[in-house]
């Protein structure tokens, strides 16, 4: 037992199990160039059901993980173990003062912080949850995963470009909603995420679906604007005319008799049949070329049916993740980093480049 | 105007390099005061240089090649005026000039566009995080040459000499350690507020860890009297090497998602 503690206790076995470490890495580094079929999805999942799923299923492009894994666990015992060993040696007892150094104890609190980063690591491999490609239209709402009580709104999207296509802003006016209440309203940005016990919503990008087959019929110095949505099959104008989508052809094409038939199963120029009604009697039908608005009116009752164009709804696309060892990284780094610019600072000489004694 | 200063900049590195190079037994006075005010004024070229590019891109000079070689050789040559005010010391002159040099020289010969930053890029995090991880990378390039100078001068070298050597690529390492951890940090957390991951699995986040796991086992060494001197700076001057590879290295020969 002796032995095992002090094998562990070396200092050379950290050097020796960092410098693997660094060839072991070196190769993943590698690795995650070279093999991006099979190492190119580890983000996208909580690291562990990655590992223990694809992992093992690729193990020619991910042993050098299972390795650095190992050789993890080899150096957190290592570092455990000294952290141990150099606390028992400041406070054993008949020891002087002088063994109780601010720099022993920085070094020390360094090792503690690379625990606990480590340990919010292990916390974040195992927990939480990350969902990607979340659709979110204005105006609707989706639930927040894992949450029966939350959901999310996007009330507005506001999204700019330079001149040169650059983008400028892309900004999501968002609302977390319980209970039909809203808990939380901001502006999610990139860089600026929505951030709420524990769950993170980030923007990734936008754009906008077709929602609704747009028609504008006019005549006797009025007009009206007639929306048609994809998932209704017809409409009833103010006017009093029925408007009915018939038919959808993926390639218009007419042949020789001037009847309509797709040329191929492309959607190369998709077309539409719309059918007017009035009351229940049939007035006139036409076939609208989705690709060339304003093209091909119908005429019917001294009015004119024209087809400007698809109406379209804009959408967020949004990232919800939650991963509970976010927060214990950032102590673990903290503690980590506070003490390493102790070490340097607490003798004057110390954050010194050069001992300036031996200069003289 | 940029290139003008840059090619200024290049040539006093470039001229006051040889005058330190030609009084290399410092028996020479005026030549090594020459070379001196060269190297200021080729500093003040390359802070011009930096300081115009801030002008004409509206943010920190740390994205794209030309940019970050701009930046390290900036960081390697401010060190330099550090040990040759504060301690002065110009031995290690000898290896770190000819390295903002050859950055300089790279920069030169890269694309120089001016491209507008990306949304994600736009933040401080990003700009903290890129500039502490350069000052990292050429503190490990100081200890680098001060390591390759202990192994030059072991044999007729005096104690207090490669005590001194020794002391600069300990502290070095020190130094560049604490930046590179803290440019981790800053990396971790401009990653989880911009796309929610404080890591990601590509090539040049893993070589960051392993540039890290690397100097902690040199820092280490320390404890080990056996390990110390000799191997301390072998160890201080592939760690140069690891640091090009991951700066440089990635970026040209690997594919990665990180930029610079």
């Amino acid at each position: 037992m002796k032995s095992i503690w002090k094998f562990f206790t070396s200092a050379r076995l950290a050097v020796v199990l960092s410098l693997l470490i660094t060839i072991d890495v070196l190769t993943g580094t590698i690795l995650l160039s070279s093999s991006p079929k099979a190492l190119g999805t580890i983000d996208l999942e909580i690291f562990f059901y990655w590992l223990f799923g694809t992992g093992l299923n690729n193990l020619t492009a991910s042993w050098w993980i299972f390795l650095l894994l190992a050789l993890l666990v080899l150096f957190v015992v290592n570092t455990i173990v000294c952290t141990v060993d150099s606390i028992v040696f400041m406070f054993r007892p008949r020891r002087d003062a002088a063994r109780i150094k601010p720099r022993r104890i920085l070094s020390q609190a360094i090792h503690l912080g690379f625990i606990i980063g480590l340990l919010g690591h292990l916390v974040s491999s195992a927990s939480g949850f990350r969902t990607m490609d979340n659709r979110l239209f204005e105006g609707s709402s989706i639930p927040i995963p894992q949450s029966s009580e939350l959901s999310l709104r996007l009330n507005k999207l506001d999204v700019a470009f330079t001149k040169n296509g650059d983008m400028l802003r892309m900004d999501a006016y968002l609302s977390l909603i319980r209970d039909k209440r809203v808990v939380k309203d901001k502006v999610v940005r990139l860089n600026e995420p929505l951030l709420y016990q524990g769950n993170a919503v980030y923007i990734t990008h936008h754009g906008e679906a077709p929602e609704s087959m747009k028609f504008e019929l006019s005549g006797n110095g009025t007009q009206e604007i007639i929306k048609i949505k994809l998932h209704e099959r017809s409409v009833t104008t103010n006017w009093g005319y029925t408007l009915k989508l018939e038919n959808l052809i993926p390639d218009f094409a007419r042949d020789s008799k001037g009847k309509a038939y797709s040329a191929s199963k492309q959607f190369r120029n998709p077309a539409l049949e719309v059918k007017v009604y009035k009351g229940e009697k049939f007035l006139v039908s036409g076939w609208f070329l989705l690709k060339y608005p304003n093209k091909t009116p119908l005429a019917f009752d001294g009015l004119k049916l024209v087809f400007p164009g698809l109406a379209y709804r804009p959408y967020a696309v949004l990232t919800i993740n939650k991963d509970p060892g976010t927060v214990i990284i950032l102590s673990g780094a903290l503690i980590f980093i506070i003490s390493l610019i102790g070490l340097l600072f607490i003798k004057g000489e110390e954050m010194e480049l050069v001992k300036r004694q031996t200069l003289k | 105007m940029t290139e003008i200063f840059l090619w200024l900049s290049i040539a006093f590195y470039g001229a006051g390099f040889i005058c330190h190079v030609l009084d290399q037994n410092g028996s020479r006075h005026t030549l090594q005061r020459v070379s001196t005010y060269m190297l200021i004024l080729a500093l003040i070229f390359h802070t011009i240089v930096l300081a115009l590019r801030v002008m004409e891109t509206g943010h920190a000079p740390i994205a794209g090649r030309f940019e970050t070689l701009l930046f390290f050789s900036w960081s390697i040559a401010v060190l330099n005026t550090i040990l040759l005010f504060r301690y002065r010391l110009r031995t290690t002159d000898t290896l770190t000039i000819p390295v903002i040099f050859l950055a300089l020289l790279l920069a030169a010969f890269s694309d120089s566009g001016v491209y507008r930053l990306p949304l994600a890029l736009k933040t401080w995090w990003f700009e903290i995080h890129v500039v502490t991880s350069f000052f990292a990378y050429a503190l490990f390039t100081l200890a680098a040459a001060a390591g390759a100078f202990y192994l030059l001068k072991e044999k007729t070298g005096t104690g207090t000499e490669l005590g001194i050597y020794q002391n600069i690529t300990y502290r070095s390492i020190l130094w560049g350690f604490t930046f590179f951890s803290s440019s981790m940090l800053l990396g971790a957390i401009w990653g989880y507020l911009a796309w929610g991951s404080y890591w990601l699995w590509e090539s040049k986040s893993a070589a960051s860890l392993l540039l890290w796991f690397y100097y902690v086992g040199v820092l280490h060494t320390r404890m080990l009297k056996r390990w110390r001197g000799k191997t301390v700076s072998v160890m201080a001057i592939v760690g140069f090497a690891l640091v090009m590879f991951t700066y440089l290295g990635v970026s040209i020969f690997l594919k990665s998602t990180h930029g610079m």
